[in-house]
């Protein structure tokens, strides 16, 4: 049996309150989608769990702000629909009527190769930066890209380019958020700072994008460890 | 992987829209070591470029878990049902032949419109009934051998490779598909399902129902998940009939 270590889940996601609520409000993320339950490391049967358990959240919180939204007329304005749907038609405009020399598809193997190489189990610094600058210049090539399909029926790449472009901006948030954590913490492994770093790392990175400067940017949130006070862990002994 | 210059060509059923007629193209790929349908489908959108040299575009095809468990890359290869993402290229023959199911609506190239079969397992109840107007708590439990029995009914992966190769499913027949009627079998035993025992076999009698069956057993000989399709289609075959000599003698 051949094996090859594979993409399987992300411990991270969009950022959630107790009710499983985003920062966009109506938004609700739970299951592997949310950030909230496993940190560093995800223990095992444990997606299952955050499913159910946000699941339980989500929805009725959900249903209740429907009602409540219903009954206080609090809906946003209707224009606020109007214009992202505009910026959404305009990028599709431009991207379906693009005239480069860029194939969405090799590019996307481009981004899978340098992020298998230098983003999965063991991180360097060097190599983290290195591939932030290989993700700017995809990002510019991206503004190249021309879908070779033009149709406007069931246009596979068309759907496919317009991921590409958020995947290329989630792999930044993933490389810098891996470059600044000087510490080995559950999956984050790195060789040069093999110990857990409580002083300075214990926390949860947080990154939003910055339209302006068109990157990501971080922010960071305290971890709770009233309940529990963290110690080593330890595979050889009883903790 | 080394490249010893070796390539394989695989050949295209294209259809552009719904209304379209269908047109081949052939396309000439590099050879990989453990290549499949699904990733020799990638690599052409990757370089959409046909044998001739003509520009092309992308494939469209269903795809999603790459490990022949989801059900969505069924299509013709080399002329028999199968999934793309398990169908490796060492072991067919070349070139490879790819075609859309030839029994649903095509919406695009090998994408095709397999709603039917929601429609039929929606008609014959393919569920367990749940929701009322109170919590029936937990289920009654089952024996060793009653789950031996169903879960491989419960392995279907809604591909419809069966009702594909099946000669009476087609628009004359209407005929509903061993997958329905397997599963049939499968709600027809669970201790809850079977509050709708009724309910199944009578929507398996009417037009479409399983007198269709012509007994080519096609079906269970291209199902990728090796579900016993002859043998629900047989024993629910006999529930039907009690059924219909049941209510011969009632009113």
């Amino acid at each position: 049996m051949k094996i090859f270590p594979g993409m399987h889940y992300t411990m991270g996601g969009l950022w959630v309150d107790f009710n499983q609520r985003t920062n966009i409000q109506g938004l609700y993320a739970c299951g592997e989608a949310d950030y909230s339950i496993h940190g560093a490391n995800r223990l095992g049967a444990n997606s299952l769990m955050s499913c159910i358990t946000g699941g339980f959240v989500a929805g009725p919180d959900a249903m209740q702000y429907a009602r409540n939204t219903h009954k206080s007329g609090h809906t946003p304005a209707h224009n606020v629909f109007e214009s992202e749907k505009k910026r959404q038609d305009e990028i599709n405009r431009r991207l379906i009527s693009n005239d480069g020399t860029e194939n969405p598809f090799l590019l996307w193997r481009e981004l899978g190769n340098i992020m298998t190489e230098n983003v999965t189990v063991i991180r360097y610094n060097n190599k983290i930066k290195e591939t932030d600058v290989k993700l700017v210049e995809l990002l510019e090539r991206y503004r190249h890209v021309n879908l070779s399909d033009r149709s406007m029926w069931a246009n596979t790449s068309f759907i496919f380019a317009r991921q590409l472009y958020n995947m290329l901006q989630l792999a930044r948030v993933i490389a810098q958020g891996a470059e600044m954590r000087n510490e080995s913490r559950g999956a984050h492994y790195k060789p040069d700072y093999p110990e857990r770093d409580d002083a300075n790392w214990l926390k949860t990175t947080k990154a939003f994008f910055a339209a302006d400067a068109d990157e990501p940017r971080f922010e960071f949130e305290q971890v709770d460890t009233s309940l529990i006070t963290p110690r080593p862990r330890r595979y050889d002994a009883a903790t | 992987m080394a490249n010893n210059g070796k390539t394989i060509i695989i050949k295209i059923k294209r259809q552009d829209n719904a209304n379209s007629k269908p047109y081949w193209e052939e396309f000439e790929l590099p050879y990989r070591r453990n290549m499949n349908v699904t990733s020799s489908l990638m690599d052409i959108a990757a370089n959409p470029v046909t044998r001739d040299g003509k520009k092309s575009t992308p494939v469209s095809y269903d795809s999603n878990c790459l490990e022949e468990v989801c059900g969505s890359c069924a299509m013709l290869i080399n002329g028999r049902a199968r999934m793309a993402c398990s169908a490796l290229i060492d072991n067919l023959e070349q070139p490879v032949a790819l075609e859309p199911f030839s029994k649903f609506p095509v919406i695009r190239d090998l994408t095709v419109d397999r709603s039917v079969l929601f429609e039929n397992l929606k008609k014959v109840k393919a569920w367990v009934p749940v929701d009322g107007t109170y919590d029936l708590g937990p289920g009654p439990r089952q024996s060793a051998a009653q789950q031996e029995e169903a879960y491989p009914l419960s392995r279907c992966i809604s591909c419809c490779c069966c009702m594909e190769a099946c000669p009476q499913f087609n628009e004359k027949t209407g005929f509903v598909g061993a997958a329905a009627i397997s599963q049939v079998r499968l709600f027809n035993t669970h201790p809850t399902g079977q509050a709708l025992k009724v309910d199944r076999l009578k929507a398996l009698m009417g037009d479409g129902g399983i007198q269709e069956c012509g007994y080519a057993q096609n079906c269970v000989e291209v199902c990728p998940k090796d579900i016993p399709l002859t043998k629900s289609i047989a024993d629910v075959g006999g529930q039907v009939m009690w059924q219909a000599v049941k209510d011969f003698f009632r009113t």
